[in-house]
């Protein structure tokens, strides 16, 4: 299900460039801009 | 480039860059192009589905106008990193700011590959979110 504004968004997982898994509610505690890029190369 | 960043904290916010390449090829690349922020790997694209993200079509990256500012853009980036085989191509992007409490504040979804919003549109919106009262 889309994520809608005012929806929570922090139960994600994903993982930090050593391949450990880290919860996207880790990085909260401001406001904070993600930014989803298309691709690296 | 590292201003911009800088003001992003002085709004009282942080940025977080998501990329699909997996962890290692996202290693590698900040090897060559450190960031002033964390950066993390999601190559089930899980994380691009639950933001809706969509991608995009051939036809539509093939457009005329898009084809002009991608070489904008790889000219202005020489060298351009070579296709590494391991991300969708025509995954699109996005921009969100989510408020401390990890609600979403600001959605920007991409239209086509090179749609992206200003960085003073996303300054605003991380101050508007830094401005914003704790919900009960």
């Amino acid at each position: 299900m889309t994520l809608q504004l005012g929806d929570r968004a922090g139960d994600l997982t994903l993982l930090r460039p050593d391949g450990a898994p880290v919860a996207l509610s880790a990085f909260l505690g401001k406001p904070l801009l993600v930014i989803f890029l298309r691709h690296l190369a | 480039m590292q201003g911009q960043w800088e003001e992003i904290g002085r709004a009282g916010g942080e940025a977080l860059l998501v990329v699909q390449a997996p962890p290692a090829l996202l290693a590698a690349f900040l090897k060559r192009r450190p960031l002033p922020f964390p950066a993390v790997s999601d190559p089930s694209r899980a994380s691009y589905q639950a933001f809706g993200l969509e991608r995009t079509t051939r036809w539509k990256a093939l457009r005329p106008r898009l084809l002009l500012r991608y070489l904008r853009l790889i000219f202005r980036n020489w060298p351009p990193d070579m296709p590494n085989g391991k991300e969708d191509v025509l995954q699109l992007g996005g921009d969100f700011v989510l408020d401390a409490e990890g609600r979403l504040r600001f959605v920007y979804r991409s239209a086509d590959p090179t749609d992206r919003p200003g960085v003073d549109v996303l300054l605003g919106a991380v101050r508007a979110a830094a401005e914003r009262a704790p919900q009960a």
